[in-house]
């Protein structure tokens, strides 16, 4: 029971850890530009499939591939950024999050036209072991882990002590008076969505190696996760996310134990997530590090 | 309105002119065409398996017009007149399936391969219009839905009422009638009704089953049903999933060291997974009803990786679409008509014993013989089907088929089920 | 190719008909009321889910099941009303997608309850077939058959269904142009605009939008119930999250924020969306069919995308009023 309560926690860190990543950036780009970006998904699954072209067709390693896979997202996300998003602004959140699922659908289904439906892997031992007697971990997972111990600091760092992580922190948490602080406000938007691109990348290639197989529904299916991990953190905090990531991710896996109570049926996890966000967003309804406001 | 009634009439009373009455029908100069529609999920999560679904059906009716082109017969066509994408949800299959009967007028709608979907389009559309439907749906309900005299939904796939006692069998066999077994489905039509046959047939006969996991197969990671699925100590295990998903919990399963797959059994679309793109798993046994008997099944396993459409794989239920295009034209060759509700009455005739068997690679004999006023038999890629006259095939022997240490599976018993 | 069929068109229209009554919940909540609800299709499937259920295991007639079923929608409504409507929009708008998100796996993973992913069929378990809508049928062919003798022609149930469809959309447009006007109407569009000086005036906020919420959802589940038995089987899959949103470009297209809009855009919508099934045509009949399906669905959103882009304020509206929306 110990060893199964290790390593659902070890499964959740990991889940947690994606969840936490993806959701930094879609917070911040749901905080400063005001957008509940529904093809953030498909930026998932685009980078899934820009790593595995990398990882399969040119033999690049993992760390490479993953690497191509978050600079083709970060373009991606700012391409649609300046091509779409940013001509039609102010609109409002319904018209803009119709916009989104719009792009989504075309992202999404060009991406299935393009590659097929047929499931896929990374070219990676997929039977290996790793057996820390407490734990057992794949190869895929391990690598996951690697780069997250990397990225997840980096990111942190990048927000609390460089310029441009102030700054996109104060745009989004009050754009007026980050503006009038003389922050260019624009420039920060288009960043945000670089830095959104790029952890989205990430965090694609990584659920796709942490699955094993992954086909182009990839993104979708944890869109509304990620969008949980969100409004759990509070919109527009970006620590907020990253905490909230990881205790959704932990939540889930650890609901499951069977040392607590049973363990809850695992087909239940995502009822259970969705289940968490409206029932503390009756306590807090700014989410957990959200600041409370009107407007 | 008049104008729409009056069509509706008429299209009914041109219908039985051409197609209807037997008086019309001398052996040497029948003619029809027989319009095809196919039906599957060909977007969002249903794509992988619906995309070969069409595939193969489409492929099929290829076949079908080439060798009739061959045979120099222009009075019998054949005619794909669409595919339509019922995404997987009953609204959305039941509209698709409006547009190809009533703007296609097809006679034969080939899917879906939802349980749900099927249900839906059958009593919404199917049924009330009169056109036939070849479903790849397993649910032992589907075949209920033909209330009326003539059966219009028909269902090529062992349905899962057989399968669980099947499998039962085969476990009970292998492991004990007392043993232990933990259960895994997928959750969707499929997973649940089959797995809850099993879980009757087995305790039935004295067998436990300590964990009975039904698990969200869309969910992006399965390690926490892996967990699950391991508890409980049990003898063996059954898994009943499609080879691209099962690969997902298979993973973490053997991750978890606690895991044997020599001990474990699949379903039929569990069976040789290697040669549906993803892999298998050393002394893995899954059952499927007599494919070994279906001689015809790694000529359609050619066909399909040599002219189907790249990036689509090969997978479960993909005979059986292939097969149903095959059938319900045979059958409508004896029937000399393209008319659904007299393709119906032969289905069961062309495809049962006595009669000559033909597979789809002798059916330019199976067309003279069928002309010269023969009966035959036509044994698809699935087996030799065997329909019954309530729309399902009644396979008398399932095929038990095991994976070696090398990923290689190839049929290792056969065995006969009595219902 | 019959392109012009009429009995392809009058099921599209029944259907049409069935998302203007969807999407007048929508109206209600979100025009009306300022309440970004992206969680609406959860009331179509608890209203169809609550019916079925009664119907098929406890025999209850349909009139009354169907009133259960809308009752259980008001109850939804609460339930979920309760924690969010105090949410700002963006919050609610997400919390009400894990809502909805909620009530359709629900319905997936209890079996026992729902039928499970095999939908309503399900209801009396595997192997058994379980149909709420023959009472339905029935009264639908003896109006057939009265209406027949009105327009002295062959009627059949689909038109009988499209007119019934049709006629409620137009008596709900007429009540709610009034309503719209009455002062519960008034004050909602207050806190749309304001809320603070609706607060400041001594009204109760919360109750107002949660009487929105409620009467939203009794429209939602009522679309629901006309859908589920104009079809006669659903699944978990038919409320996925998508049809919220094509709810709303209902709302949009047709020009936000105004009433007799909707039925225009539930017509433009449902023409796009059953129009696109129809991209056999030359040169598209050179790609395979697997991938027009693809192509469709990239239609849609393409469509979507580019309306939103060249008509925000939707083909009947006017832009000023636009811009008022927050």
């Amino acid at each position: 029971m110990l060893e199964q309560f290790a390593q659902l926690t070890i499964n959740g860190l990991i889940t947690g850890t994606i969840l936490a990543l993806t959701g930094v950036g879609a917070s911040l780009v749901f905080g400063i530009q005001r957008i509940a970006n529904f093809a953030h998904g498909e930026y998932l699954t685009f980078a899934a499939y820009a790593g595995l072209l990398l990882n399969a067709t040119y033999g690049q390693n993992l760390v490479v591939a993953t690497a191509g896979a978050m600079a083709a997202t970060a373009i991606l996300a700012v391409a649609i950024h300046f091509g779409v998003l940013r001509p039609l602004r102010g609109r409002g959140l319904v018209a803009t999050s119709l916009i989104t699922v719009g792009i989504g659908l075309m992202l999404r289904d060009v991406i299935f036209m393009v590659v097929g439906p047929q499931t896929r892997q990374f070219e990676i031992d997929q039977t290996a072991v790793y057996d820390l007697t407490l734990v057992r971990i794949s190869p895929g997972q391990a690598v996951a882990i690697a780069i997250t111990i990397v990225v997840a600091p980096a990111v942190a760092l990048l927000l609390a002590r460089t310029p441009i992580g102030k700054a996109m922190r104060a745009v989004a948490d009050n754009r007026d008076l980050a503006a009038i602080s003389g922050i260019d406000v624009e420039r920060i938007g288009t960043y945000v969505w670089l830095l959104a691109g790029a952890l989205a990348g990430l965090g694609g290639t990584m659920f796709a190696v942490v699955q094993g197989t992954f086909d182009p529904n990839l993104g979708f299916q944890v869109l509304f996760l990620i969008f949980t991990t969100v409004v759990l953190g509070g919109i527009g905090s970006a620590y907020g996310a990253l905490m909230a990531g990881i205790v959704l991710g932990l939540a889930m896996e650890l609901s499951t134990w069977s040392g607590f109570a049973g363990g809850l049926e695992a087909r239940f996890k995502p009822v259970l997530a969705f289940a968490v966000l409206i029932g503390l967003l009756l306590y807090r309804p700014q989410g957990l590090f959200g600041r409370a406001r009107v407007f | 309105m008049r104008k729409h009634a009056w069509l509706g009439a008429g299209f009914l009373a041109v219908g039985s002119l051409i197609f209807g009455g037997p008086q019309a029908a001398a052996a040497e100069n029948v003619s029809f065409t027989l319009k095809y529609g196919i039906l599957a999920g060909l977007t969002g999560d249903p794509a992988p398996s619906g995309q070969g679904w069409n595939e193969s059906a489409k492929l099929a009716v290829d076949y079908l017009a080439a060798t009739l082109k061959a045979m120099n017969l222009p009075d019998l066509k054949v005619t794909l007149a669409d595919s339509q994408d019922s995404q997987g949800s009953p609204q959305a299959g039941v509209e698709a399936a409006q547009k190809l009967v009533q703007i296609d007028k097809v006679n034969v709608i080939i899917g879906d391969f939802y349980s749900s979907v099927t249900s839906a389009v059958a009593t919404a559309v199917a049924i009330p219009n009169k056109v036939l439907m070849f479903t790849g749906g397993t649910s032992p309900a589907l075949s209920k839905l033909n209330t009326g005299p003539t059966p219009f939904i028909w269902q090529p796939v062992a349905a899962d009422d057989i399968q669980g006692r099947v499998l039962a069998q085969v476990i009970g066999d292998a492991l004990g009638k007392n043993a232990k077994v933990n259960v895994a489905a997928r959750n969707d039509a499929y997973g649940n009704n089959l797995s809850a046959v099993f879980k009757e047939a087995w305790t039935a006969a004295g067998g436990t089953i300590p964990k009975f996991i039904i698990y969200n197969h869309q969910q992006p990671t399965l390690d926490s049903e892996a967990q699950e699925t391991v508890q409980g100590s049990p003898d063996g295990w059954l898994f009943v999933d499609f080879c691209q998903t099962f690969a997902k919990l298979a993973l973490p399963l053997s991750r978890s060291g606690k895991w044997d797959s020599a001990k474990s059994f699949g379903s039929d679309t569990l069976n040789d997974c290697q040669s549906r793109g993803s892999k298998n798993y050393p002394g893995m046994r899954a059952t499927i009803a007599n494919a070994s008997s279906g001689a015809s099944f790694p000529a359609f396993k050619a066909l399909f990786e040599q002219k189907a459409k790249k990036g689509v794989n090969f997978q479960a239920f993909l005979s059986e679409a292939f097969d149903s295009v095959f059938v319900a034209f045979l059958a409508a060759l004896e029937a000399k008509s393209a008319d659904p509700a007299k393709i119906s009455e032969h289905v069961v005739a062309v495809t049962n014993d006595p009669g000559t068997t033909y597979t789809f690679q002798q059916l330019d004999q199976a067309i003279k013989a069928i002309q010269a006023g023969q009966k035959i038999h036509f044994n698809g890629a699935t087996g030799p089907m065997n329909f019954t006259a309530n729309g399902r095939v009644s396979a008398l022997a399932y095929d038990i088929w095991q994976a070696d240490a090398d990923g290689n599976a190839k049929v290792v018993k056969t065995i006969g089920f009595k219902p | 190719m019959d392109f012009l069929n009429l009995a392809f068109w009058t099921f599209v229209a029944s259907t049409a008909g069935i998302y203007a009554i969807f999407a007048l919940g929508l109206y209600v909540q979100f025009s009306m009321a300022g309440l970004p609800n992206f969680g609406h299709v959860a009331f179509m499937a608890i209203g169809a889910y609550t019916m079925a259920i009664l119907v098929v295991r406890y025999s209850v007639s349909l009139p009354v099941a169907s009133m259960a079923g809308i009752a259980a929608a008001i109850v939804l409504a609460l339930i979920l009303g309760i924690p969010s409507l105090r949410l700002r929009a963006d919050y609610l708008a997400i919390a009400t997608v894990a809502g909805g998100e909620i009530v359709r796996y629900l319905a997936m993973n209890l079996p026992d309850l729902t039928g499970g992913p095999i939908g309503s069929i399900g209801l009396l378990g595997p192997g058994q077939i379980a149909l709420y809508n023959g009472g339905w049928q029935r009264s639908l062919d003896e109006l057939t058959t009265a209406l027949s003798a009105v327009i002295g022609a062959a009627a059949n149930r689909d038109l009988t269904m499209a007119l019934m469809v049709w006629s409620i959309v137009l008596v709900l447009i007429v009540l709610f142009r009034r309503l719209e006007r009455s002062p519960w109407g008034r004050v909602l569009k207050g806190i749309r605009e304001d809320e603070m000086a609706v607060t400041a005036v001594g009204k109760n906020v919360f109750a107002f939008k949660l009487q929105a919420l409620m009467l939203g959802a009794v429209l939602g589940a009522a679309a629901g119930l006309l859908l589920a038995l104009q079809i006669g089987v659903f699944s978990p899959d038919d409320y996925q999250p998508t049809l919220t949103f094509y709810a709303y470009l209902i709302l949009i297209l047709g020009g936000m924020n105004r009433l007799w809009a909707i039925p225009v855009g539930a017509v433009v919508f449902s023409l796009l969306y059953a129009g696109t099934r129809f991209l056999n045509f030359f040169p598209l009949s050179l790609i395979d069919s697997g991938s027009r399906a693809f192509l469709r669905l990239f239609l849609v959103g393409f469509l979507l995308v580019l309306f939103m882009a060249v008509r925000p304020q939707g083909m009947l509206g006017n832009r000023r009023e636009l811009l008022l929306e927050k």
